[in-house]
């Protein structure tokens, strides 16, 4: 494993205002794999970043990566991570290709890292500009390369598409694949849950400082046992069949979407009926309904992959 | 099923914190590559330069124009006044025209010293807050998460910057005022006694500034901003000092306005004269040059601990 977080709580303020900004979550990012972090405003994805990068002291739990302790065995590896937390430092008067520099020259690596990584991020042509002058979608660019120039084994990116424009937001998506491609571990907290569905091999659903959902994003989207889409010859019949066998069976065109029950009862009910479906297609939930179904509570929320 | 990943990078082997030395050399590139430094380098020994032009236009050796002028300013004296001639003396109204090397130069050295002193707090302050405003600590951080070896390699460049600037300064001064008293002076009272005490000043002032440089840093560290240790700075002088000149008199030598200039006089203050009736003439109390400067850097290593104290624990926005 590359990353351990166990039991992680993380308290802020006092008296009235105390409140749990992480309480009890823990998550696990395996070598080389895309792990998505996901979760509301507040729910303490961006906490628990600062905790796992040593910025901020959890009150509790255990906090292992590549390895080693964190914060006490964290120096021994400091330079293997790289990171980018909400937003790129802008440091004025100074150009892209000199901070990168002075980062590479911290980790003890060649220049040649810079130029390289400037060309990763699409920013070899503005490289000698003040960063200042940069917008915001560049300074994101700026931030990703400072998380990548020296060569980390783990990179962790909060947000890392604010700021993208829709080209971005597609090379971003290409840069994480090369990233696990070349053994990477990523760690990334995202809104954009479509793109988490498409980059990630991993997510943790972050509720109220609680893990709520975890698994491979493949064995969370698979097709769902008790929910299915049904096309029956006559709907009305077709959907009062279900509804006495104890589905809840919705839709207001042909196609019902049947719910509560296993689908292959759902079949044989129709069929018992003489209304034998003309298609039945399995529902496969989005990472989007798994997300929002698992943020509110939803009765329809599905089974946990691990 | 188990999912076959290709093994990490060679390049991705675990690499932890910078050791000593090449946090240093990062944080001399650090410091070369703000702006407000390279400007400071320039403008430093510039205005070094314009005092020591100014020292040579506002001297001369014609003392018998000297005299004249001061005759004049006493017989205009005389006439507005009233008075009898016999009781105002010409050597009243008398300046000596010539750079009188031995007496004047201490009182430039104590000049330059206090100025590059506030130039390198301002200096450091700007730079340790900026590190912070622009959030650029946040990649140091990550990469030495002991915060003390980042802040102390921050405040060594800056000391170390500060004491070469300095000494620039002090030596451009210094220059200017020999060729000042050799052309437009004289030299008289120089000995190697007196050399000797002005290269001890020179090197107090040299420690001042660089204390100031680190005190400017820690500063800006400690308030994360470049504004608080102006405001702070602002409010020292203007209110503490001055409750410590009317209130608290017997702290006066310890403040940094009186210990600066203190730290680069020649000699110790004399000791009051006082009459056998228990009597004293009023002398300003100062500490004498060495205290002096050792209480500046004193006053910087006790606010680096703080800085420090507050700098370790506090968690990163």
């Amino acid at each position: 494993m590359t990353v351990e977080l166990h039991g992680l709580t993380k308290f802020y303020g006092r008296g009235k205002r105390h409140r749990a900004a992480l309480d009890g979550l823990s998550l696990t990012a395996r070598a080389g794999e895309v792990l998505g972090l996901l979760g509301p405003n507040g729910s303490g994805k961006t906490t628990a970043l600062r905790c796992l990068l040593g910025m901020t002291r959890a009150d509790g739990g255990t906090i292992t990566v590549l390895g080693r302790k964190v914060p006490d065995q964290l120096p021994e590896i400091s330079c293997s991570v790289g990171a980018l937390i909400e937003s790129s430092p802008v440091p004025r008067g100074l150009t892209a290709r000199h901070f990168l520099q002075q980062v590479t020259a911290l980790a003890g690596l060649p220049r040649q890292r810079v130029a390289e990584t400037l060309r990763l991020v699409g920013l070899a042509d503005r490289a000698d500009e003040a960063v200042t002058g940069y917008s915001l979608g560049m300074r994101q660019r700026l931030g990703i390369a400072l998380a990548l120039v020296h060569d980390p084994a783990l990179v962790v990116l909060d947000e890392p598409a604010n700021g993208l424009d829709p080209q971005g937001i597609r090379w971003l998506r290409s840069l994480l694949g090369q990233l696990r491609n070349e053994g990477r571990t990523v760690i990334l907290s995202s809104h954009l849950l479509s793109e988490a569905q498409l980059v990630c091999d991993s997510v943790v659903v972050v509720e109220a400082g609680r893990t709520l959902l975890a698994g491979r994003v493949d064995e969370l989207i698979t097709p769902q046992a008790d929910r299915a889409l049904i096309t029956c010859p006559d709907r009305d019949a077709g959907a009062r069949v279900l509804r006495d066998a104890g589905a809840d069976a919705t839709g207001d065109l042909d196609v019902l979407d049947v719910r509560g029950i296993p689908v292959d009862k759902a079949v044989e009910a129709l069929v018992h009926a003489g209304q034998t479906p003309l298609e039945v297609r399995r529902h496969r939930p989005s990472l989007e309904e798994l997300f929002l179904a698992s943020v509110s509570g939803d009765e329809t929320k599905p089974e946990s992959g691990t | 099923m188990t999912m076959t990943r290709p093994s990490p990078p060679a390049t991705t082997a675990v690499r932890g914190a910078p050791p000593v030395g090449r946090l240093l050399a990062v944080s001399g590139q650090w410091l070369r590559s703000a702006r407000v430094f390279r400007i400071t380098a320039v403008i430093a020994p510039v205005l070094a330069v314009c005092y020591g032009v100014r020292l040579w236009l506002t001297h001369n050796t014609d003392l018998a124009a000297a005299h004249a002028d001061a005759e004049g300013r006493r017989a205009e004296f005389i006439a507005r006044m009233g008075v009898s001639p016999s009781m105002v003396d010409a050597d009243q109204f008398y300046t000596d025209p010539r750079y009188l090397l031995a007496d004047a130069l201490p009182d430039d050295l104590t000049v330059a010293t206090s100025v590059t002193a506030c130039i390198l707090f301002i200096l450091g302050a700007s730079l340790g807050g900026a590190d912070w405003q622009s959030r650029s600590a946040n990649v140091w951080i990550l990469a030495e998460p002991r915060r003390h070896r980042l802040l102390l390699a921050r405040v060594s460049v800056v000391a170390l910057a500060g004491a070469a600037l300095a000494a620039v300064v002090l030596a451009i001064v210094g220059a200017a005022a020999a060729v000042t008293a050799a052309t437009r002076g004289t030299t008289g009272g120089v000995d190697g006694a007196w050399i000797a005490d002005v290269l001890q000043a020179a090197l107090r002032g040299t420690l001042v500034v660089a204390a100031l440089g680190a005190l400017g840093v820690a500063f800006g560290w400690a308030a994360r901003s470049a504004v608080v240790p102006f405001a702070t700075v602002f409010v020292y002088v203007l209110f503490a000092e001055a409750l410590v000149r009317n209130i608290l008199t017997g702290l006066r030598p310890w403040m940094l306005t009186v210990l600066i200039p203190s730290a680069t006089e020649l000699e110790p203050p004399p000791p009051a004269k006082c009459t056998a009736d228990g009597l004293c003439e009023d002398v300003t109390a100062i500490l004498a040059p060495w205290p002096a400067a050792l209480a500046v850097t004193g006053l910087t290593v006790a606010f680096l601990a703080v800085a420090w104290l507050l700098v370790r624990r506090r968690e990163v926005r």
